[in-house]
């Protein structure tokens, strides 16, 4: 599977430390390689949300890692995962993002499948061997497929445990995201911005859970909040006593801040009857926790941070796609959801006062690793002060680096582990 | 164009030649003055006809973003733009669409700007279009919209001024 030969491959225990990781990490093709299969082959890899596939034939398109595959609803109303990939000459069978069809042609010989996956056209089969059964080829299925309150997973790895505990104890925070709507359920319908950057996905991996960047590489946007009044709501404040960093098993990661009750109060005053109506169904502790700005990494490709779903697709070491898909609260009022919107926007469009900020930073380390003279880059931030929860879970101030850490020791073990091949 | 009210192209023409002089010049507050008080500025994403309030778009400005927007720029801070774009700007293919009934102008034209920032050069082209009113006797714009010709690919650092 590997073009590279054995005595080429990087010592990555040697590379990733427990207070610092080399920049070859960042860079190496080898290294970037070894990340597809060990990683995006291993674990669950975030693909779709059950409300971009409502209804029978709605499909999308999306990768694992870098294998293109389709999701699809079929007929009985049940999931389908298939590699975006033609069983007879390798032609994707699937050209747009998304869609409704229930089969996929091939553009090259016009072989057609079912979106269940099944092939139901030959073209001019009597050329054919006699004994061609056309069933040994239907378009192959991603080997495990599993939807979590409506976000889906899938993975290539037959013997990964259900989505529900490779979540650890990042699940009762992905529920917390997922619980700010009265109904349970979040959508995903108002389509997504599409960012690319010239740099490897660990630096948006890391960066979503980097509690201490953003007073500094955003400072205009919270300039510009200041100057409208604005900087109480949503936003908690940047106190480092007022939130804090996790991380959780399988490089799940979390960076919350508290918001202050007369935050709180801002907040819930503009809709006073929704705010009311969930705290009586959540309870008040738990409100808090949903009225908490949480930023949550699901390892290794997703983020449920602020109001998006962001998912990171790795194209070459040095080239990333990343699409932040605003999310809606099923049940809330439209100028509820219209608003988490607008403020989604004017952060994270393309145009944006926020996540342009981040990939010019991005682009600015990929510059910079170039610098051989300098290997090193440094996650000790915290270190001397992380503590370890009765769950395993490791905590630090809101600016420490215990979520970077937690990703790269899940990352660490991944690449070292012995069956990878 | 009979109506006394209606611009000559040429006039439109001019107010859309310096509308992209002023923004390849990084003459932002002046740009700002072509606006009107009331105006909009949208760049619809991966849905041309989406509803800005329901989905997510590449820029759904009003003019009090509008103004944030150019404060950011002018900060020095909006490290998107440390060193900023330089742009060059084709306006073409300039129309009138129509005078409507509330007597705003429909301009359409096409859009292709060459960007360059550190080391790179990038397109960026799209179809625009134009809603001009006059104020105190001025042709000044009160709303205008670019579609992209790849809104639904991601993007790269669109924090200039289109």
């Amino acid at each position: 599977m590997l073009t590279a030969s054995a005595s080429s491959i990087p010592d990555i225990g040697e590379l990733i430390r427990p207070d610092r990781i080399h920049r070859s990490v960042y860079s190496d093709p080898v290294i970037f390689e070894l990340e597809m299969c060990r990683i995006f082959e291993k674990t669950w890899v975030y693909v779709a949300h059950e409300s971009e596939l409502r209804m029978p034939g709605d499909y999308k398109t999306a990768y694992i890692g870098l294998q293109p595959v389709i999701l699809a609803r079929t007929e009985d109303g049940r999931l389908t995962g298939l590699f975006n990939r033609c069983t007879h000459r390798a032609s994707v069978i699937c050209r747009y993002e998304r869609g409704n069809a229930n089969f996929f042609r091939c553009p090259y010989h016009a072989w057609t499948f079912k979106n269940t996956g099944e092939l139901i056209g030959v073209p001019r089969r009597d050329r054919y061997p006699p004994d061609f059964d056309p069933r040994d080829f239907d378009a192959v299925k991603v080997p495990r497929l599993e939807s979590y309150r409506g976000f889906v997973f899938a993975s290539m790895n037959p013997e990964v445990e259900p989505i529900a505990d490779y979540l650890a104890q990042a699940r009762r925070w992905l529920d917390a995201q997922i619980d700010l709507s009265i109904e349970g359920t979040v959508s995903l319908s108002a389509g997504a911005h599409r960012h690319t950057y010239h740099g490897n996905w660990k630096l948006q991996a890391e960066n979503g859970v980097d509690g201490y960047h953003a007073v500094y590489l955003h400072e205009t946007y919270f300039n510009l909040r200041k100057m409208h009044g604005r900087e109480s709501d949503r936003f908690g404040p940047r106190d480092e006593s007022l939130g804090w960093t996790m991380s959780f098993d399988n490089g799940h990661a979390l960076l919350a801040r508290q918001l202050l009750d007369d935050q709180i109060a801002t907040v819930r005053s503009q809709f006073t009857d929704y705010y009311d109506r969930l705290e009586r169904l959540r309870g008040k502790d738990r409100m808090r926790e949903l009225l908490t700005q949480k930023n949550l990494f699901i390892f290794p490709n997703l983020y449920v941070l602020l109001n998006q779903v962001r998912v990171i697709r790795p194209v070459s070491p040095s080239e990333t796609v990343v699409t932040m898909y605003p999310f809606f609260l099923d049940g809330a009022p439209a100028e509820l959801n219209a608003q988490r919107l607008r403020d989604h926007q004017i952060g994270f469009a393309p145009s944006g006062f926020v996540g342009p900020d981040d990939y010019a930073a991005f682009e600015c380390v990929t510059e910079g690793l170039n610098a051989g003279g300098v290997p090193w880059l440094l996650l000790l931030r915290g270190i001397h002060d992380e503590r370890i929860e009765s769950d395993g879970s490791r905590v630090g101030a809101p600016s420490d680096e215990t979520t970077q850490r937690g990703i790269y020791r899940r990352y660490r073990e991944l690449m070292l582990a012995k069956d990878a091949e | 164009m009979s109506n006394a009210a209606s611009p000559s192209l040429e006039e439109i023409e001019a107010l859309l030649f310096l509308e992209a002089d002023l923004l390849d010049e990084h003459k932002l507050e002046e740009w700002l003055a072509l606006y009107t008080d009331d105006a909009t500025y949208y760049i619809p994403g991966d849905d041309p006809e989406g509803d800005p309030r329901t989905h997510a778009s590449i820029l759904s400005d009003d003019r009090p973003l509008m103004e944030d927007r150019v404060w950011r720029l002018r900060s020095g801070a909006a490290h998107a733009q440390i060193p900023p774009s330089q742009t060059c700007r084709i306006v073409a293919n300039v129309r009138l669409a129509e005078v409507d009934p509330r007597g705003e102008i429909v301009v359409h034209s096409r859009l292709l700007i060459t960007e360059a920032r550190r080391g790179e050069r990038r397109t960026v082209a799209g179809r625009v279009e134009h809603r001009l009113r006059r104020v105190d006797g001025a042709l000044r714009i009160t709303h205008k919209s670019i579609r992209l010709v790849d809104a639904n690919m991601p993007q790269y650092n669109l924090t200039f001024i289109l």
